[in-house]
């Protein structure tokens, strides 16, 4: 029953995702490709059609994906499910049959499946425009952060307010582990476990080489964001549903 | 804590035998909440229908069930506003209509009348009526004691945390029949003040006496008319409610 209403839910879920995250997110993306675009219309040796035109468009979507999309996937995860505890609206939500996890999960998967949508309606368009060209590592590297990113985005929104400035922590600890981990056990053990940026990072220059991703490494990417994701749905079970 | 939104630090809460989050997200509560919150960019008509979706209302009723609640709640003027464009009565009456989109074995109500206009308080209380059903509990939580005495059939007193006291207002068990009571004089305040030696004016026209039993206050109030005086108003000075509300926390009489 309640799979059911919240089947009939998604329609408004994925109204809500477009009008206050999903178009924000296109026109931007939207309007760096224009700029590129036009930046790389000043000369042939920039421009994105031709054969070598192809393989530099290949290389630029990826580049702005690993560089920018974090930001992408924060306007899209963020207060997912914080934004309705500390504004009141859980009240209603919650005063219905419906199971919180279950909202929540499926919200998670409406955001995600319209981040996904949005990046592969911009690789499409752009072969539309400048012709086929490989967008295999772009979706891929997206992917990959969608996983990790979405999955602590939203542990962390089941168990904090203020989950931007949490992520910013976790991710700048991540960093000085890196800094650290040469040094110092007790970082590399935090590098190598806790914080798994840097294995997007090896990751990405094995996407740019056009190299095998090892499965190790795509594993603990993926796996750390999808377990975030179910202890998030467990934890919505048992914590507090209002502020 | 009844919805499952907050433990209790100690102790266990059960509906019809199941933990609360278990029993709504079986059958869902008709509830509103003290602090209305619904987000404002939604229009009104918009909410009521996500609201509906989420409550189970099959989608063949989901439009007659909508409009029955707008109509219900006097909102059809309303209904393609935004909710950040209502007023907070208005609001109110949105987070009320939500509540009442399904027929519900539980009814909890926090503050219902609170930013309702005088005619819609009014209004509420029939609203009550209608949804009174041997099969359904009604709990409000309010501050409006004379709302409660109109409207509930028992009244529970709380005071830091505990339940002070259960009051039966069907028995008419807070009905004062002593204690102090308040005149409204037409005419003739003379007569009152020559058979109440001890009454005080309190206000306009307006005299406090202690009464110590109904029979011995009836038979001097007629004398006292039969004397000249023309009574306007005439009741206890504090509703029973009141009185068993002061005596439960502790309170001092006005």
């Amino acid at each position: 029953m309640s799979t059911a209403r919240l089947g009939r839910y998604v329609a408004w879920q994925t109204l809500d995702f477009l009008r206050e995250r999903g178009l924000a997110i296109a026109l931007i993306l939207s309007a760096l490709t224009l700029a590129a675009g036009m930046i790389g219309a000043e000369g042939p040796e920039a421009g994105f059609s031709g054969a070598a035109g192809l393989v530099r468009l290949s290389r630029f979507t990826l580049s702005l994906v690993t560089s920018i999309s974090l930001l992408f996937l924060v306007v899209g995860f963020n207060g997912l499910c914080s934004a309705d505890r500390t504004q009141g609206f859980a009240r209603f939500y919650f005063a219905k049959p419906v199971d919180p996890s279950a909202f929540y999960g499926l919200k998670w998967l409406v955001h995600a499946v319209g981040l996904g949508a949005i990046v592969l309606a911009w690789t499409g368009t752009l072969a539309a425009v400048y012709g086929p060209y490989d967008a295999a590592a772009t979706l891929v590297a997206f992917g990959l952060r969608l996983m990790l990113y979405g999955g602590l985005f939203f542990l962390l929104s089941v168990l904090l307010s203020a989950e931007v400035a949490a992520f910013s922590g976790l991710y700048l600890g991540g960093e000085l582990a890196k800094l650290l981990a040469d040094d110092r056990a007790w970082a590399r053990t935090a590098v190598t476990w806790a914080f798994p940026w840097h294995r997007l990072t090896e990751l990405d220059a094995l996407l740019e080489k056009g190299a095998a991703l090892p499965l190790d490494a795509v594993l603990h990417v993926t796996g750390t964001g999808l377990g975030a994701l179910v202890l998030g749905l467990v934890l919505l079970r048992r914590r507090r549903l209002v502020t | 804590m009844l919805l499952g939104f907050l433990a209790p630090d100690t102790g266990r809460v059960r509906l019809d035998g199941l933990a609360p989050r278990a029993f709504v997200e079986r059958e869902g509560v008709g509830y509103l909440s003290e602090l209305v919150a619904i987000p404002r960019e939604w229009r009104l008509v918009d909410a009521l229908r996500r609201y509906a979706v989420l409550d189970g209302v099959p989608e063949a009723e989901l439009a007659p069930a909508v409009e029955a609640a707008i109509a219900r709640l006097g909102l059809e003027e309303h209904r393609g506003k935004k909710i950040k464009q209502l007023s907070k009565g208005n609001a109110q009456r949105v987070a009320l209509a939500q509540a009442l989109l399904r027929p519900h074995r539980l009814v909890v109500l926090d503050e219902p009348t609170h930013g309702l206009d005088p005619v819609w308080t009014q209004r509420f209380r029939a609203l009550v009526h209608e949804l009174r059903d041997p099969g359904r509990a009604i709990l409000i939580a309010s501050h409006n004691l004379d709302e409660l005495e109109r409207v509930a059939d028992r009244v529970a007193i709380l005071d830091h945390g505990r339940v002070q006291r259960i009051v039966d207002v069907r028995a008419g068990a807070g009905a004062p029949t002593a204690g102090r009571w308040r005149v409204v004089v037409a005419d003739g305040a003379a007569a009152l003040a020559a058979h109440w030696p001890d009454a005080r004016e309190v206000g306009s026209a307006t005299w406090e006496l202690d009464v110590a039993d109904l029979p011995t206050f009836n038979r001097t109030l007629g004398a006292a008319i039969a004397a000249g005086l023309v009574v306007r108003q005439v009741g206890p000075a504090e509703s029973g409610l009141e009185r068993q509300f002061r005596e439960a926390v502790g309170g001092v009489a006005p």
